[in-house]
């Protein structure tokens, strides 16, 4: 039997429970365990939900799917293995009984490899006509959340494209001819991320936002910080939903291994500590593999132990107080000379604490001069306190000098 | 000159001439030590290369530790496929048909051209134009990526709303070049049997293969069977344990298990895969094979004997 003739006589919707069901693995499976209203939309999504960049195979979709995870997230430029993930997802999910247990997001940007952003005044049109694009490859007829994606990466003025009238046109019309039911911000910064996410939660345009969310977000013991959790429960107490992003914080697996023996551990934790925020729906994470979503989706409905503090801890003691926070930027603007705070404290970090001296040297030549902490010894310092983190940045940045620089001033 | 003096010519020549052969074969000789690979950013253009270039950015360039800052939670994707460094920069253009124009070169160095093919593989479609440029190249609506031997390169717009095709090849044609010559298609596709092979349909996967961590070093391409396109899988693994094992796990997956009969390779099963259909599959050594997406005939017999002999020869 060929695989066309298969698909027919089976259906896709009898793909969904064989991944794993027929060969007695089904009871042996973790399945998510807790669902949260995303916002005002009468979404309830899983709160381990999947990601898709890089490409994802609709044997992973399916099986995440069969473990109980309904909300998947998505985008025109992420692709892998010669196919789009838009097309991965909606080869599982073009059957009407399927499709209507699930929520698919994606964004507004072209269909290539990434950065694939519309920039500012992009018609409206044209940002129609890829979403069209995206709703054939999606194989449905409409987009549960559709966002403007990756907003503060780029440069300055790339927050902006959130007030973009050709923009919210855009998604007026789709939303009146039925293609797309809520409108969202993906956002992880570094460019005023707060500030961004405070505009879009106060617009009353967005109906979700999704952020880079982690533990490093938080200072101390509290480990919390008060400028994006703040914004968090606002647009919590508007009906705007909350998905979490970059919830590992990008840790790399040698540095988890040297605190850890069991990896799975963090993952739940970093989960765990995002999730204990009441304000946040639920999280997006992606997987490469069967073992990794069954390890990640084991951690659905966890709350947070004092062990998952303690290693939490260790690790941003280890990795994290040296570091800028990614999203912060609130030092970006901070100096009178143009010295690139956060890359060179990023440097330092490289040389201290990652152990390579070498990389950091060669990464901080290749900085302009102009950028470089060439003035702070005799400067009044503004930048002391712009830092919500309690980084000594003046201080920082004169140590940073004399190990990266030969020359001394 | 005296017969004595004459008889002596020999023993003389080899009283000079063996000293220096000994000298000589006592030496060793000098090791031939290939040339350190190029920054990427040597191949980075000129402002003067692109016809129509006004003005130029910066170089910047990036390594595995740093690559995030250009590429943000893209970079992963390039580190598991071997990515070294970077190199990148932008350049304005001014043509006749638009506007001043913006467009962004990245040079990445991926260590061998089986990881810059692997990678290439990933991001290209059948939805894209191919390019015979470099190795092989392929065209989007607003960007062209190709590769030559270690290097995967991609020029883009900044504003992906545009369409210059014309402009993309031409600067392409222009960095490769200026690449390394004589570096074609990676040589392990030579495990993938010619015949019948769909063009541009071939892909390298590090590791997941078809969703599982098992299944690393793939190589695939499709055939056209019967009505309609087979794709056959190629896994390199540590060793014949570690191949026979994997074709036990897979074979979980599948409902309708038998052994292939007659058999072929080492073991060999057949079973229905709910996402791909009949999978046919066997091991050969260190490699697991698959075809999957076909029913089993003598056309998929003899694709799999055609693969036995490629894989035999490596």
């Amino acid at each position: 039997m060929d695989r066309r003739r298969f698909l027919q006589t089976t259906g896709a919707g009898a793909l969904a429970g064989l991944t794993g069901v027929a060969w007695g693995q089904e009871e042996k499976s973790p399945r998510i365990a807790r669902y949260r209203p995303l916002g005002r939309t009468g979404i309830e999504m899983s709160d381990i939900s999947l990601g898709s960049y890089g490409g994802i195979s609709p044997r992973l979709i399916a099986r995440a799917f069969d473990l109980g995870i309904n909300y998947f997230d998505t985008a025109p430029d992420y692709r892998g293995n010669g196919i789009a993930s838009e097309e991965s997802i909606g080869a599982v999910f073009h059957v009407p009984s399927l499709r209507e247990k699930v929520a698919i997001a994606t964004k507004m940007c072209a269909p290539r490899n990434y950065p694939a952003h519309w920039p500012l005044h992009t018609p409206a049109a044209k940002i129609i006509s890829g979403v069209e694009g995206s709703l054939k490859r999606l194989r449905t007829d409409y987009i549960d959340v559709l966002l403007v994606h990756g907003v503060g990466e780029l440069e300055d003025g790339d927050t902006e494209r959130v007030k973009d009238t050709e923009l919210l046109e855009a998604f007026t019309r789709m939303k009146k001819t039925g293609k797309a039911r809520f409108l969202g911000m993906g956002c992880h910064g570094p460019r005023k991320m707060v500030e961004t996410v405070e505009w879009v939660v106060d617009s009353g345009h967005y109906d979700v936002v999704q952020v880079a969310y982690n533990f490093f977000n938080g200072t101390g013991f509290n480990f919390r910080q008060d400028g994006l959790d703040g914004v968090l429960e606002k647009a919590h107490q508007k009906g705007v939903g909350v998905i979490a992003m970059k919830t590992q914080a990008g840790a790399k697996p040698e540095d988890v291994a040297r605190i850890t023996a069991d990896g799975t551990q963090f993952s739940h934790a970093c989960f765990e500590w995002v999730l204990s925020n009441p304000h946040v729906s639920g999280i997006l994470t992606t997987v490469g593999n069967r073992e990794q979503l069954e390890e990640f989706t084991a951690g659905s409905g966890k709350r947070m132990g004092f062990g998952d503090k303690q290693l939490l801890r260790e690790y941003a003691s280890l990795y994290g107080s040296a570091s800028c926070r990614i999203g912060c930027g609130d030092c970006l603007d901070a100096c009178p000379h143009q010295v690139a705070i956060p890359t060179v404290l990023r440097y330092q970090l490289y040389h201290d604490v990652y152990d390579r001296p070498e990389v950091a040297r060669r990464a901080y030549e290749r900085l302009p001069v102009a950028n470089r902490p060439v003035d702070c010894a005799g400067c009044a310092a503004p930048c002391a306190s712009s830092c919500s983190h309690g980084v000594d940045i003046p201080g920082m940045l004169l140590e940073a000098k004399g190990k990266l620089d030969g020359d001394l001033a | 000159m005296p017969k004595r003096s004459l008889h002596r010519i020999p023993k003389l020549a080899a009283r000079v001439l063996l000293p220096i052969i000994a000298i000589a074969l006592a030496c060793k000789p000098v090791p031939h030590t290939p040339s350190a690979p190029s920054s990427p950013s040597a191949f980075l253009p000129s402002i003067a290369a692109i016809p129509q270039a006004v003005d130029a950015g910066e170089i910047e360039e990036f390594d595995r530790e740093n690559l995030w800052i250009n590429l943000n939670g893209a970079a992963t994707y390039y580190l598991d496929y071997g990515c070294l460094r970077m190199a990148t920069r932008s350049y304005r253009v001014r043509t006749d048909s638009l506007p001043e124009i913006e467009i962004v070169v990245k040079i990445f160095d991926m260590q061998n051209p089986l990881f810059a093919f692997g990678l290439f593989s990933q991001f290209r479609s059948t939805d894209m134009e191919f390019r015979k440029i470099g190795a092989e190249g392929s065209l989007s609506s607003s960007d062209l990526l190709f590769y030559r031997g270690r290097y995967l390169v991609d020029v883009l717009l900044a504003d992906p709303s545009l369409r210059a095709p014309a402009l993309l090849e031409s600067v392409s044609r222009q960095i490769d070049s200026g690449l390394p010559v004589g570096s074609g298609r990676p040589v392990e596709l030579g495990l993938l049997p010619a015949a019948d092979r769909i063009p541009y349909s071939e892909r390298f996967v590090r590791q997941n293969g078809l969703g599982f961590g098992f299944l690393r070093n793939g190589l695939s391409a499709e055939y056209r069977i019967g009505t309609d396109p087979t794709r056959l899988f190629v896994f390199t693994l540590a060793s014949a344990d570690s191949a026979g094992e994997a074709l036990t796990r897979f074979s979980a997956e599948l409902s309708e298990v038998h052994p292939l009969t007659p058999p072929l390779g080492d073991r060999a099963l057949r079973g229905i895969d709910p996402f791909a259909g009949e999978t046919l599959l066997l091991t050969l050594g260190k490699r697991l094979v698959l075809l999957q997406g076909t029913a089993d005939s003598e056309a998929s017999r003899n694709l799999l004997r055609e693969c036995v002999g490629t894989v035999g020869k490596r």
